[in-house]
């Protein structure tokens, strides 16, 4: 869905569910081009709809939408009849509501409200995951608004059976719900509630007028969050921040205040600075790479990272540092470089309009916010527009920033070796290959999910499918990992493999950037074919499917000895390698068991 | 506020909503107004709260049908 555009985003004040309805209503797309959403409401559900619809044709992320008839959210998933089944859709969203559910929890005494709840969560459960077994489906689950009334007042903290304890237990069984399975994910409706106030979200009136789970301001606020989850389930994920220095993460300029001149600290603005870096290293600890990107000398940049008492971030938080006095439309291009990542998942900040303006034309992939001008409001802008939002967390996302910087290390030692084998041998290589486990599923998702170079045929199998492809007897899903002298890159291959007759096909192979030109994809043949041999394949047969980002494997195939079998007019081709008479590349990685 | 002001002032909001001109007099009704259906409705009363600063009970959203009624309530509201 939608490879090759440009992805936009909408600051809040933008949001209008009137404009929204309106774009929704001028028809519907292309719909080959559209992800298919169905959204199944214990509500009315015709306005989100349309506001869904409407912002998705705003952020260049177009829909195709089905409705459930008004609380037939029970026949719609049980009936494999029903309009639902047929829609075929790409995404269930269940839109809940809370006033439904109100009279249920409070026709019961405090005393079974608990039990009560955890039976209507259950209700809820059941349906998704019912849901979550279409093929190839990902269903998103509103969570629940605890509501604001409190008969006990302040006392409610102390009741146990009080109506806001039954809610978030209830949240808590979705919580639990979402985490156990990989393709559902929730939309944490009370936390846009809390943002925007309860009094503005609930709208009794118009509950029971036309069942409206809140006031249709709202509305584009969760819409723009389901949306969020739709673009990270299909890999349109934001990986690094790039960052300006004076008057960004600091208050004044360097170059002329110096040091102890610049504004970070306990006084005056300077606390708004040393907030917004907080949030960064939060960032970065989630698996979000920090570049710096800043007119400035270098050793005078670094500086501060290095000696100022009061600097969050450090020099091992930044993954790539730039600060020359080159245009910044060139640096971005060079960090993007650097890092290996693409365009479109870079977000710049930057405090001059100047400078925004300028990577917004030139640059036009890099996501470029506008910036509030008091520092103070650094932290809630930003994090309002939940543009890292994602769906898998993997054990590696912690250590990202450190294999980067091991990556940028290597690569300088590179130079000092004319010739690459001799290199590679020397950096003492060692990789695991392994079927996919339940423990290696998240990472191996998220990089089938993120990996747009490095890929031979773009599908983006969900840990749903990879796990289901697992356990099928034709099918191997297998994962290659790489350690060196200079650290451990972690997981950085993944491979489906599928037997037909004969033939090993190799639905999806996947490699992270940053271990091309280390030889790895050679030491994945040389298992593969053994993987082949052993399930008595004769060949192997691979497929290139171009997209506007991974012209780097076009001859993927031949380099590896492949054959070609078929080219068609859209560029895709087909290569075929017999197993039998294959020579093992044998590179310097040894295996690790 | 006189009765003619907040037909001037329905007239904006219902363009606003509807994304076109449309006539309105005390006496047109919502069937006489395309686009004006039981869905619709709910938006152009909540615009029109906005517009004028006010708010109506469940049962005036429920029975506001009409361009008369309509600012017969806001005059209503407006005066206390």
């Amino acid at each position: 869905v939608c490879e090759g555009r440009k992805t936009t985003y909408l600051p809040s004040e933008q949001l209008d569910y009137v404009k929204l309805m309106a774009l929704a209503r001028e028809g519907p797309e292309d719909e080959s081009s559209c992800a298919r959403v169905a959204v199944l409401g214990f509500c009315t559900t015709h306005y989100y709809t349309q506001v869904l619809e409407g912002l998705g044709r705003s952020v260049g992320f177009p829909l195709a939408t089905y409705e459930s008839d008004y609380n037939a959210v029970e026949q719609a998933v049980l009936d494999q009849k029903s309009d639902l089944y047929t829609f075929n859709p790409d995404f269930v969203v269940f839109a809940t509501a809370v006033q439904a559910l109100r009279p249920h929890l409070l026709n019961v005494p405090p005393s079974q409200r608990l039990e009560r709840a955890t039976q209507e969560a259950e209700r809820v459960c059941a349906l998704a995951r019912r849901a979550a077994k279409l093929p190839g489906v990902n269903v998103v689950v509103h969570k629940f608004v605890v509501p604001y009334e409190r008969p006990w007042g302040n006392l409610t903290g102390r009741i146990e059976g009080s109506l806001s304890s039954a809610v978030r237990r209830m949240n808590e069984i979705l919580d639990h719900l979402a985490a156990e399975t990989a393709n559902i994910h929730l939309v944490d409706c009370d936390h846009i509630a809390s943002v925007l106030g309860k009094r503005a979200w609930f709208d009794e009136r118009l509950w029971f007028h036309s069942k409206s789970f809140c006031h249709p301001d709202a509305l584009p606020h969760v819409a723009s969050q389901a949306l969020d989850l739709f673009r990270a389930v299909k890999g349109r994920l934001v990986k690094c921040l790039l960052l300006d220095l004076d008057n960004t993460l600091w208050g004044g300029i360097l170059g002329d205040e110096g040091l102890q001149g610049i504004r970070l600290g306990a006084l005056g603005d300077g606390q708004a600075y040393v907030a917004f870096q907080a949030y960064l290293q939060e960032l970065r600890r989630r698996g979000i790479l920090l570049a710096v990107c800043s007119k400035n000398d270098e050793e005078a940049a670094r500086q501060p990272f290095r000696e100022h008492p009061d600097m969050v971030l450090r020099e091992e938080d930044i993954a790539c540092f730039v600060a020359n006095w080159d245009d910044k439309v060139h640096n971005v291009r060079r960090i993007a470089e650097r890092l290996n990542i693409g365009l479109d998942s870079m977000v710049f900040i930057d405090d001059s309009p100047f400078e925004r303006n300028l990577v917004r034309d030139l640059v036009p992939e890099v996501i470029v916010p506008e910036m509030p001008e008091d520092p103070a409001e650094y932290v809630p802008y930003l994090d309002s527009l939940n543009l890292f939002e994602t769906v898998q967390v993997s054990v590696e996302d912690e250590k990202r920033t450190e294999m980067i910087r091991a990556d940028v290390q290597r690569r300088g030692e590179a130079t000092k070796f004319g010739d690459l084998n001799q290199y590679l041998a020397s950096l003492g290589m060692s990789a695991a290959f392994e079927p996919v486990d339940e423990y290696h599923l998240p990472r191996a998702a998220q990089l089938v999910q993120r990996t747009n170079q490095f890929n031979l045929t773009t599908i983006r199998h969900t840990a749903a499918e990879l796990q289901q492809m697992a356990q099928d007897p034709d099918c191997r899903v297998l994962y290659a990992t790489l350690e060196d002298r200079f650290g451990d890159s972690g997981l950085v291959s993944v491979v489906v493999g599928r037997r037909v007759g004969e033939d090993m096909e190799i639905v999806t192979w996947v490699m992270s950037c940053r271990v091309v030109s280390r030889r790895l994809e050679e030491f994945v043949l040389d298992r593969l074919v053994e993987a082949a041999r052993e399930v008595g394949c004769r060949r192997l047969r691979g497929r290139y499917v171009p997209t506007r980002k991974n012209a780097l494997v076009a001859g993927h195939y031949e380099r590896l000895g492949f054959r070609r079998a078929e080219s068609s007019p859209d560029g895709c081709t087909t290569w075929e390698l017999d197993v039998s008479d294959y020579e093992p590349f044998d590179p310097p990685i040894r295996r690790k068991i | 506020v006189t009765r003619e002001e907040i037909l001037a002032g329905l007239g904006d909001v219902f363009c606003q909503v509807l994304g076109r001109e449309v006539d309105l007099a005390e006496e047109t009704t919502p069937a006489e107004v395309e686009g004006w259906d039981s869905l619709a409705h709910v938006t152009l009363i909540l615009a029109t709260e906005k517009r004028f600063g006010v708010k109506f009970t469940g049962a005036e959203i429920a029975n506001a049908a009409g361009i008369g009624a309509l600012i017969a309530l806001i005059e209503k509201k407006l005066r206390h």
